[in-house]
């Protein structure tokens, strides 16, 4: 069994050299990481990375969005900021070969890569959006700055079943001058006694009526995008739009399932945050992401059947809920003797299939109204729980965001949940965008969980 | 959880604290609505719940759900969207309490005529709910007539507006949202001349928060307004009495979704007018945001609220229950800037 070992940047960038050496061919977007901290993304240097040539052709797409976003500006397309819904209105927006959409919402790892060099919590300060507010504020300060995004042609947001974070700052980019098209997002209800609801991606139910509005919502959406940016969006262009991203998200839960059942960890925790990440908007070009995934996910399988990987057989089978704002700490879990097995971002419901079996803007609303933030934090406790026992979890990590309105009571739910059917260990630990200060004790509590872990295992 | 419940009267509370839902349709079922406004700020997050969270949890859901779910009178409680804090407050609820809860979605954009109707039909879940409680839908003309009391109160609540003190006519606006009942004025009251008018914005006002009308006063203000959202800013518009006979639900709807400004509404620029044109017509010379920790949708409108009147600003954050020294010497340094 060959035991893989996660590499540095200057080991990126010497392994890249000599794969180039070998032939190897970079895609246009590709080059040594290193030459995204000379851009600003000083983080990276605090990373450590999967030694393969497609994990560094992951983090070059990763970190080339900007560059994307002005070519298809410069190509004539336009730039919709999708925010909120995480998954859902790009699935539309892509549909249309003039459109391109992205997530303002990403500028919440934005301190975390550029290790905070960007100032942008800084400048949140300064707009009264501090530290009691998500990550996620870096968003305010990024349109104010201007620096890490065109400004978008047209804004889109979701509201109604979301966080008060996300909505209290996007009204804030509204008042500083850029328009919002504000979608409403009902809560997913409880069904009533007599009421049969329909069975959405993920297991979760909603109610017809429920599913209706938000049909009418997406059909608002087109018609407003069309008189904002001139870009018609027809029924057919989204049952390709589907159909596309159909294939992203087969491709990422294979991928997951493939590393989530494997003897030996095939890829690390880090490298696979970033992957699922892709899901949500397809980090701005949905054909390459394919491209980018499936190499993963090949590099993956033939690890798998060769038998290598991170760890060994031995290390611990972690659940992680929530995604970390320093990317650091996802590191720190196989430092720890941790391995992911199982995981729950923020957005389970971009990972799942769209159906295709239904008219489309009704398979939207469907997919919309699955977020798992949406609905009842039982909802979202339930399907961990049933990932937890697919996946053979032995220990769950709940990551809380600092300042989001959501995490501390849904943890409440989602541990208590857990605990009455599992007997593994859950701990809760908290994250903020740039974690030094807290390294030592977050080190501290992901190694006491994979010991109490490991001493179960053996009682079992 | 609940002890059995002592009278036939009291075991009909329905307990809420939005001022999204109409105690109109409540009352017309035959049930007590009743708006919480007294709260006890326990700090564990629930009086029967093993859990004790602190950071990141709006003390005023804390103190709602708390109160609310161990009042043995409460025969159910009604939460809104309006917040996620609330929405969670709901999860917790049905994790840890048997009184029914009902939580309903509160559009938070309302440019359109589907969010209109989906408040609607919020409102009619609603009242399949308190029929499940045991009450009885009332028909249209039992509506129409309970819509009409309610109007009518209101309006006789509205009238002693400046002519009683701004505490006296804040805790007659908590009476009612609590009790349904309106209580005469008392002499009239005329402000001190050198009294300098400040007006009131942000979270509820509960329990001892009405001391800062006091402590505003010490430091020679009153207060002119009180857009807090236990203040007359949330009192639904009066309602359309031509069209009541007909249409009593959709005049219901009507009145209590889109009638006042809120700060969670998207976009939310009707309230930043609304404020303007108080200011204006009260002539305050200072305006005192109050919201409670962890609040994000107050917290986050702060400086916007900074920017775009023309008087001072002071921000209040409370944590609980007492007005600490450090708020009253913020105060009394603001009073003494207006002067
Ligand atoms: S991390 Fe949570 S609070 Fe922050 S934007 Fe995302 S969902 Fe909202
Ligand atoms: S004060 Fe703010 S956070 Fe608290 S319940 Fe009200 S809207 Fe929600």
């Amino acid at each position: 069994m060959d035991r893989l070992q996660q590499i540095t940047l200057e080991e990126c960038d010497a392994a890249y050299g000599q794969w180039l050496s070998y032939g190897g061919q970079a895609p246009r977007y590709g080059g040594r990481l290193s030459r995204h901290v000379k851009d600003g993304n000083k983080g990276i240097e605090r990373l450590k990375f999967d030694n393969s040539a497609v994990a560094m052709n992951l983090w070059n797409f990763l970190l080339t969005e900007e560059e994307r976003l002005r070519e298809a500006r410069s190509a004539g397309k336009k730039l919709i900021g999708t925010m909120k819904d995480l998954g859902t209105l790009p699935v539309m927006v892509y549909a249309h070969p003039g459109l391109v959409a992205f997530y303002p919402d990403g500028a919440w790892w934005i301190p975390c890569l550029m290790d905070e060099n960007d100032r942008l919590l800084e400048v949140a300060d300064q707009l009264g959006v501090d530290g009691t507010f998500c990550p996620v504020r870096a968003m305010l300060a990024a349109f104010v700055t201007g620096d890490h995004f065109p400004a978008p042609d047209m804004l889109i947001c979701s509201v109604g079943a979301t966080c008060d974070d996300f909505s209290a700052i996007a009204q804030r980019v509204e008042g500083l001058g850029n328009p919002i098209l504000w979608w409403e997002l009902p809560h997913r209800r409880a069904l009533g006694h007599d009421e049969t609801g329909i069975e959405l991606p993920g297991g979760a139910c909603a109610a017809k009526d429920q599913i209706d509005f938000v049909k009418d919502e997406m059909t608002r959406i087109i018609r407003v995008m069309a008189d904002t940016v001139g870009a018609s969006v027809t029924d057919d262009m989204i049952v390709h739009g589907i159909s596309e991203a159909n294939k992203v998200r087969a491709c990422l839960a294979e991928l997951r399932l493939t590393i989530f059942t494997a003897d030996i960890a095939p890829l690390p925790a880090l490298e696979l945050l970033v992957a699922e990440m892709m899901a949500i908007h397809f980090c701005s070009d949905r054909d390459e992401v394919l491209v980018v995934l499936s190499g993963l996910l090949e590099l993956v399988q033939q690890r798998v059947a060769a038998g290598v990987g991170y760890l060994g057989p031995d290390s611990v089978r972690v659940f992680w809920i929530n995604p970390v704002a320093d990317l650091r700490v996802m590191n720190m879990l196989e430092e720890c003797g941790g391995r992911i097995c199982g995981t729950e971002y923020l957005f389970t419901h971009a990972l799942d299939q769209i159906p295709t079996h239904i008219p489309p803007r009704e398979a939207l609303a469907r997919m919309a109204l699955a977020d798992p933030m949406a609905g009842a934090a039982q909802d979202r406790a339930r399907r961990i729980c049933a990932d937890i026992k697919r996946f053979g979890s032995e220990a769950v990590i709940i990551s809380r965001i600092p300042g989001a309105s959501h995490c501390a009571l849904e943890g409440v739910v989602i541990k208590e949940t857990i605990r009455s059917i599992f007997d593994i260990p859950v701990v809760e630990i908290e994250v903020p965008p740039v974690s030094d200060t807290f390294q030592a004790s977050l080190r501290t509590r992901l190694s006491a969980l994979i010991e109490i872990a490991k001493g179960q295992r053996k009682r079992k | 959880m609940t002890s059995a419940p002592s009278t036939e009267r009291s075991r009909k509370k329905v307990i809420y604290s939005s001022p999204y839902i109409p105690a109109e349709w409540i009352a017309a079922h035959g049930l007590e609505p009743n708006r919480m406004a007294c709260l006890s700020y326990d700090r564990s997050l629930f009086v029967s719940a093993p859990v004790n969270v602190e950071a990141g949890v709006c003390p005023y859901m804390r103190g709602f759900i708390n109160q609310a779910s161990s009042d043995t009178r409460v025969q159910a409680i009604i939460l809104t969207t309006t917040c996620d804090q609330m929405r969670r407050g709901a999860d917790l609820i049905s994790l840890y309490s048997h009184i029914p809860c009902f939580l309903m979605h509160v559009p938070a954009s309302w440019e359109t005529s589907g969010v209109n109707r989906l408040f609607l039909r919020e409102l009619e879940r609603l009242g399949e709910f308190l029929v499940s409680l045991g009450g009885v839908k009332p028909q249209p003309d039992e509506l129409a007539a309970t819509m009409r009391t309610y109007d009518e109160k209101r309006k006789k609540l509205m009238a002693q507006q400046g002519m009683v003190s701004g505490k006296d006519f804040a805790q007659k606006l908590a009476c009612f949202a609590e009790t349904g009942n309106v209580t005469d004025g008392r002499e009239q009251y005329v402000p001190g001349e050198k009294c300098i008018p400040v007006g009131f914005i942000g979270s509820p006002l509960t329990g001892n928060h009405f001391d800062l009308f006091d402590v505003f006063s010490e430091y020679g203000a009153s207060v002119a307004f009180n857009a807090t959202e236990t203040g007359e800013r949330v009192l639904p518009a009066r309602f359309d009495l031509r069209r009541l006979k007909d249409e009593p639900m959709h005049v219901l709807a009507e009145s209590y979704f889109s009638s006042f400004p809120d700060i969670g509404e998207r976009p939310n620029n009707r309230i930043f007018m609304w404020m303007k044109d108080r200011v204006r017509d009260h002539h305050v010379r200072g305006v005192v945001l109050i919201r409670y920790m962890w609040c994000d949708k107050w917290h986050a409108e702060a400086q916007r609220f900074r920017e775009s009147l023309s008087v001072p600003l002071l921000d209040i954050e409370i944590d609980g229950e007492q007005i600490g020294e450090r708020t009253r010497n913020r105060i009394q340094a603001f009073m003494e800037g207006l002067r």
